[in-house]
This record gives structure tokens, sequence and C-alpha cells, in this order.
């Protein structure tokens, strides 16, 4: 049997009256969710800062104050002077302190480097008992 | 006894061969520490003269000399030898420098002097004076490694012998407690008990005789321009160089021997004393050196420490 014109406007007007109707709601419900969600972020991050201002709060408690170290005011110098002496008769050592320290460690300066002996004098010779060694420009 | 007594009295034994281009002379007191002495004295020359030698294509120094500016690896014995040249060096501000080798070719020292003597007939070459202060820009490196400056050659000629003489007798020493006595082509180091004497002429066979004294310990060394002398270009040269100028000095003093607490000391001051000239006496006695100088006339003066002969009985 065949349908008449206005049953058949009056059909497609209530789809899309549905269509629209539907499409509102959705929109509606996207953003109410999209609303929710943001709120909780916002949630969640107040309560993390809410935690790391309290733990950072707690360790500032936890931390020991540190007395300051006295540190010496002067210096206290050693100095060692080795004085080698030839032939058999050893070394003599000797050892000099200057300054007074209120504090700290004395420090000790580096020993000094020997000091070379004197060229040697020679002793004149009028017969020498072993053959002489040459010195003489070759 | 004094122990001069003793050491001279004991019974002693000589060596005597040629080394790095020279006479050796080698004395032990006791005789029976000779041996073992000349066997330590000849491995030791022989590294010397396979790491030092400014004639041998092979050694070190000569490989060092060929790449100036840049480090090359060698024997640390040879940074030792350069060590103690750099030391003359600076114990003399430069007198006795170590980078004269352009300048010995300059005037014809560019080969073991018994070849230059052979053939003495060379054309003169432009002097090359040193560049002043090249000696402050060697680089060393002790586990074996030196730098020539860019531009400058090495010489060892003016301290090797001495710094070789000490290097010898003190590993003797180090083996035997015997008294021993080293001369290296009139660079002398003695070690042990008593000391030895020495025989001081301004050549090997010099006529005049020779003025004998007992060095009790240390160095003793003669430098000369009597010696290594040759002709170039009508002219009469020598081995002695002055930095300054590159060429043979000219100054005063022929001959001249020092003491010192070892040869080297002993050399650095008998080679800056030629080179130095009319000052060479001041700086001696500034520095409580004993010498004994030889003018360009034959006359000998002596400084401060050093004493008159004593006549022969």
């Amino acid at each position: 049997m065949p349908r008449s014109t206005t049953s058949r406007d009056a059909a497609l007007n209530c789809l899309s009256v549905l269509t629209g109707g539907l499409t509102a709601a959705a929109l509606v419900g996207t953003g109410l969710m999209t609303g929710l969600a943001a709120d909780s972020t916002a949630h969640k991050a107040d309560l993390k800062a809410q935690s790391l201002a309290a733990a950072a709060s707690a360790r500032t408690l936890a931390m020991p104050v540190r007395a300051p170290i006295p540190r010496p005011t002067r210096t206290v110098t050693t100095i060692r002077v080795v004085q080698a002496a030839s032939g058999a008769t050893g070394a003599a050592a000797g050892a000099a302190t200057s300054g007074a320290g209120s504090a700290g460690t004395p420090s000790r300066a580096p020993a000094p480097a020997p000091a070379p002996a004197p060229a040697p004098a020679p002793v004149p010779v009028a017969a020498p008992a072993a053959p002489p060694a040459p010195s003489a420009a070759s | 006894m004094s122990t001069l007594k003793a050491a001279a009295t004991m019974a002693s034994g000589t060596a005597t061969w040629r080394a790095l281009g020279t006479y050796v002379h080698l004395s032990t007191s006791p005789a029976a520490a000779l041996e073992p002495a000349r066997r330590i004295a000849t491995r030791l020359l022989e590294d010397v003269d396979r790491t030092c030698s400014r004639f041998r294509t092979d050694s070190d120094l000569v490989r060092a000399n060929s790449a100036a500016g840049s480090w090359t690896n060698v024997d640390p014995l040879l940074v030792k030898a350069v060590g103690a040249a750099v030391e003359a060096a600076a114990q003399t501000d430069g007198l006795v420098d170590p980078t004269l080798g352009h300048a010995l070719v300059a005037v014809g020292y560019d080969r073991d002097i018994s070849l230059i003597l052979a053939d003495s007939t060379d054309p003169g070459a432009v002097p090359v004076p040193a560049r002043a202060g090249a000696w402050r820009d060697i680089q060393r490196d002790p586990s074996g490694a030196i730098m020539v400056p860019r531009g400058s050659a090495l010489d060892l000629g003016a301290t090797g012998k001495a710094w070789a003489a000490d290097l010898v007798v003190s590993a003797i020493a180090a083996e035997s407690d015997c008294t021993v006595v080293l001369s290296l082509g009139g660079d002398i180091a003695v070690t042990g008990p008593g000391g030895w004497p020495v025989a001081i002429t301004e050549t090997i066979d010099d006529p005049a005789g020779a003025e004998v004294v007992h060095l009790p310990y240390g160095g003793l060394a003669t430098s000369s321009t009597a010696a290594r002398r040759w002709t170039r270009d009508g002219v009469i040269r020598h081995h002695l160089i002055d930095p300054r100028t590159g060429e043979p000095t000219s100054g005063r003093w022929r001959t001249a021997t020092a003491t010192g607490d070892t040869c080297l000391a002993a050399n650095t001051a008998s080679t800056a004393a030629i080179v130095l000239g009319d000052r060479a006496v001041g700086w001696l006695t500034d520095r409580d050196i004993p010498a004994r100088l030889v003018n360009t006339c034959g006359r000998v003066v002596r400084t401060q420490r050093w004493p008159e002969p004593r006549a022969n009985p």
C-alpha cells in the first residue's frame, strides 16, 4: 500500500529531531566528563604539592644544625736543616719552629735539597805513590 | 796512617783503551777490582756512545736532531745526558750550551775528530751562533723522549764525557768498595777512600811535563783549545765554541783545569772559563772553584784554592 507524503515528511522530521537531540546530549555529556576530569587532576596536583611541601618541611626539621668549625688563625712552619759533613762525621740535623698557632696541624716545609759539596782543593804532590790519572785535552 | 796514604800504598791496577772518540784511563785500588770495573765501564761507555753520539747515524741523538721540533722516543740514558747538559747551561747562563750542533758543523766539526784531522782542507762555512736561550726550550720526558727545539741541533760534546765519567765511577762504586779513578779524555771522576793523583797537561803528548796534584774526591777536568784543532779554508779551528758568536773561542785562555764535586761540575767550570776569557778568574773566584788557567802565551795562573806546584825531590 502506498505511503502518503504527509506521513513520510512526519517521519523524516522526527528523525531529524531525534538526531539533533542525541547530538546535543552527547556534547553535554562530553563537556561534563571533561570538566570532572579536570577537577580531579587539579585536586590530585594540589594533594601532591601539599605532600611535597610537608616532606620538605619534615626534612628541614630533621637536618642537624652544624656548629662552625674554628679555623687556625696562624700557621706554624717547621724548617728542618740537614747539613752534610764530609768524612766520617755523619750528618747534623737541627730544627727551628717559628710562629705560634692557635689551632690546626703544624705544616712541615719540604726538606731542602742537600747543598753540593764544595769543589775539592787539589793537594800538590811531588812523588805520587800510584800512577797518576791523566787530565789532558785530547 | 791517613786514608790518603793507605790508598796510595795499596797495589793499584790500570787499564787504558779508547771510547767516545777519546782515551780512557781506568785505575782501581786494589788491583783486583780492576777487571770487574773495566767490564762495567766498557758496557756503560758503549751505551753512551750508542745513544749520545753525534757521529753515529743510528744514535738516538741523531734521530732526535733530525726530528727537531717534535718529540722523539729515545733511550732514557740520553734523556739523563741531556738533563746534565741543560743543568750545565743553567749554571753558566748558557755559556756551556748544548744546542751548538749546527755551529759545530758550520766550523767543520761534522764527523769524528780523527776523520777531520785526516782531511782538514774543506772550505769554511758561515758561522751559526746558537739561538740565545734555545737550551731552555729542550723538552724532556724521563721515561724516554726528548724534543729538540726547532732550528737547533744538540751536541753533548761539552758535557757528555764528564757526565759519562761520573756515571761509570758511580756504577763501579755501587758494586765495589775500591778506590776508582776514571779519566775520559781528561775529564776525571774519582771515588773511594783516599782519592787519586792526577797529572795535568794541556794535551796528552805535552812535552812541557805534567803538574801532579792529588784529587781527594769529586772531579777534575781540563778543557783546551790546543786539542781537537783543524783547518778550514786556511783558518785554524777548534771545538770550543762561543755560543754568542758561533765561532771557536778566541779569548785569553787556551787551557783551563778546574775541580768540582762531580766531574760534570768541574768540566762545566773549565769550559765556561775558556768561553769567558778575561772574566774567567772573577767568575771562578766568586764560585770558590779551584782552577788552573794557561793563557795563549803559556803562562799559568792559579785561582785562590789551587796550590802552587811542589818541586820534585
